[in-house]
């Protein structure tokens, strides 16, 4: 996978299976987020050699939203600020666009779980928090009832109470609809305390270096850090 | 000196400007365009009974306080159905009212000020005086709409007095009909007494041969308030405006938000002045433009601050749609008073991609997320509007941005 004329991810293969909750642990600069920005169909990432499946379909030249309606969602890292646009009315657009019929009850009940009713009539992500952002971004994925989450740096900027909070919402989507998945990306690893997951794959260079449990994985990582594998994938 | 040989001087200042080109915006040769008497037309009829929906206006009136129509250059029609608030056309008011009505004649616009003025005095024909009385507050609005049928010349003078404590809405709907060619010089002054409220809801919808000079200056006493919001929807081929606010009186307050939506050929000029003179008065110049095809569009804002502990702001945002387009946010603050705050924001962008992907990722396609994002980008402040106003602005703006993204 490639932005512009760089090549960013080289070597990748990695599976998530029904249910599976599955982290990519890797270094600044080692293609997480470019990873998932091509599965999830960014535009700005092109797939330059290999496929993409998703329920036994190739969804390599799908249009972004469209594995949305597939029920592919990118929850990002650093959402964009869109000045005007009120948190509570892009929650009403989603929620029509899905079918959902009773819009105001839904928002309601997200913005319970996800802590964010003082912010439904704030302009999105302006003037939030590093913690009140990922809380909304994840309470927007969570409107799409997706079938498998790409989560991008939950744990990042945030302090430890909002961690808990997230880990929440994230579980939340998880248990809301049997079978669905999740592809967290995470630097530190924080956020495997709080979710349960199945797998981990760690990531430098573009490359998968190793391949195991998230407690064997982040144990690893924690002891020796991202170190690259000369000889193929590593499994722990 | 008598009414008549005030009206005389006027019409001698009104001369001498004949000429006078306007500080801004394009310079039209003015004697092209002649008053016309309209063409018999039925309001009701389809065609221009959603004409004028489409700027506001309720043509049955029913949901109205008072209302005036005026077609081309002959007033069809004014009625108050409001105890409180008169409406008459202006050259009635001034028979009637001729012991005070001077006090109120060009006053807060010049006679002299361009070419316009001075056209509009000598050549124009029409327009309205109301008067909302002392103390009455109105809970409809009160409606005018200038309609071009015929084309030609349309220059009527208008005049609103909010006397002390009254509250009033108005909305205006100025349009024309496909093709007419035409001018648009609207004259109107506002006299807003102590502690009286006036909200100027106007909506323009033109053609794109037309041009449209319209000249407004608002005199605010103590206390008092005006608020305005301007929207252009469809394209004219030059709409040059510079409404200049007197905050005169003591903690006197103006708004103005012009929402203008350039297409095609246009050129736009189109800003507001607020000079806040009243100790502790407040004046706010706000506006958003969406530039598309060839327009050029000028959105300028100017605060002058006089007064002592004055407070100013002027934001004036665009979004280029097209690489054709051209765009000049120019704010403005002046300030001759060392207790004045003033301050300004001006940008000038492009829609941002990583807004229209981030969308993307929710679902959304590439038209639907530009939408959403022209339409938050559109987002101002609506404030003090009567809810049946509020609600037309609103969906005036939808409007505008589905017609921003087609």
């Amino acid at each position: 996978m490639g932005v512009g004329n760089k090549v960013i991810v080289r070597d990748v293969s990695i599976s998530v299976g029904y249910s599976d909750v599955v982290f990519i642990l890797g270094p600044n600069g080692s293609g997480k987020t470019t990873l998932l920005r091509g599965i999830a169909g960014d535009p700005r990432v092109k797939v330059l050699k290999g496929s993409i499946v998703f329920d036994r379909r190739d969804i390599t030249d799908l249009p972004m939203n469209k594995r949305v309606e597939l029920g592919i969602v990118l929850s990002h890292q650093i959402p964009p600020k869109i000045r005007g646009v009120k948190i509570k009315s892009l929650l009403e657009n989603i929620l029509k666009k899905v079918g959902v019929k009773e819009v105001e009850s839904r928002i309601k009940e997200l913005a319970k779980l996800f802590n964010t009713e003082h912010l439904l009539d704030r302009d999105l992500f302006a003037d939030l928090s590093g913690g009140e952002i990922k809380r909304v971004e994840l309470m927007i994925t969570a409107c799409l009832n997706p079938k498998l989450i790409l989560v991008d740096e939950p744990d990042s900027g945030v302090d430890v109470e909002s961690i808990k909070v997230i880990a929440d919402g994230i579980n939340e989507i998880l248990g809301r609809n049997p079978g669905t998945s999740a592809l967290i990306v995470t630097h530190s690893g924080l956020i495997t305390k709080y979710v349960p997951g199945t797998k981990a794959y760690v990531i430098v260079d573009g490359v998968i270096t190793m391949e195991g449990s998230p407690r064997d994985i982040f144990t690893h990582v924690m002891s020796k850090g991202f170190k690259v594998l000369k000889h193929g994938v590593r499994k722990l | 000196m008598g009414l008549e040989s005030f009206r005389e001087k006027i019409k001698e200042l009104a001369k001498v400007a004949l000429n006078k080109p306007s500080r801004y915006g394009s310079d039209i040769n003015i004697y092209e365009f002649i008053p016309k008497e309209p063409p018999k037309i039925n309001l009701y009829e389809s065609r221009f009974s959603k004409r004028l929906e489409g700027v506001g206006i309720d043509v049955k009136a029913s949901t109205r306080s008072a209302t005036y129509f005026q077609v081309d250059s002959k007033v069809l029609a004014y009625k108050s159905f409001y105890p409180g608030v008169e409406i008459l056309p202006l050259e009635m008011a001034i028979d009637q009212y001729r012991d005070f009505i001077r006090d109120y004649l060009w006053r807060a616009v010049p006679v002299d000020t361009d070419k316009y003025t001075a056209i509009a005095e000598l050549r124009g024909s029409g327009g309205y005086f109301i008067r909302i009385k002392r103390g009455v507050k109105v809970d409809k609005p009160i409606q005018t709409c200038l309609f071009m049928v015929g084309g030609g010349l349309q220059a009527p003078h208008n005049i609103v007095i909010a006397e002390e404590g009254s509250e009033a809405h108005l909305i205006t709907g100025c349009t024309i009909m496909p093709e007419v060619v035409g001018l648009h010089v609207g004259i109107t002054e506002f006299y807003i007494e102590d502690r009286a409220r006036v909200t100027y809801t106007m909506i323009h919808a033109w053609n794109k041969v037309v041009h449209v000079r319209p000249r407004t200056g608002i005199y605010l006493s103590n206390d008092s308030e005006y608020i305005s919001y301007y929207m252009t929807l469809a394209n004219a081929k030059s709409i040059q405006t510079f409404p200049k606010i007197y905050a005169k009186g003591d903690t006197s307050r103006a708004y103005s938000s012009s929402i203008i939506l350039a297409l095609g050929d246009a050129e736009y000029d189109i800003g507001t002045e607020v000079v806040l003179i009243g100790q502790g008065s407040k004046g706010e110049v706000v506006s958003r433009v969406l530039a598309k095809d060839n327009s050029v569009t000028y959105a300028r804002g100017r605060i002058v601050g006089l007064g002592e502990k004055v407070k100013g702001h002027v934001e004036c945002r665009a979004l280029s749609l097209s690489s054709k387009a051209c765009i000049l946010a120019v704010p403005e603050l002046e300030s001759k008073s060392q207790t004045a705050e003033l301050t300004h924001e001006a940008s000038i962008g492009k829609l941002a991609e990583d807004e229209i992907i981030y969308l993307m990722s929710k679902g959304f396609d590439e038209k639907e997320a530009e939408s959403i994002v022209i339409r938050g980008f559109m987002d101002v402040s609506i404030r003090g509007l009567l809810p049946s106003l509020e609600r037309t602005v609103k969906s005036v703006i939808d409007l505008i941005t589905r017609m921003a993204t087609h």
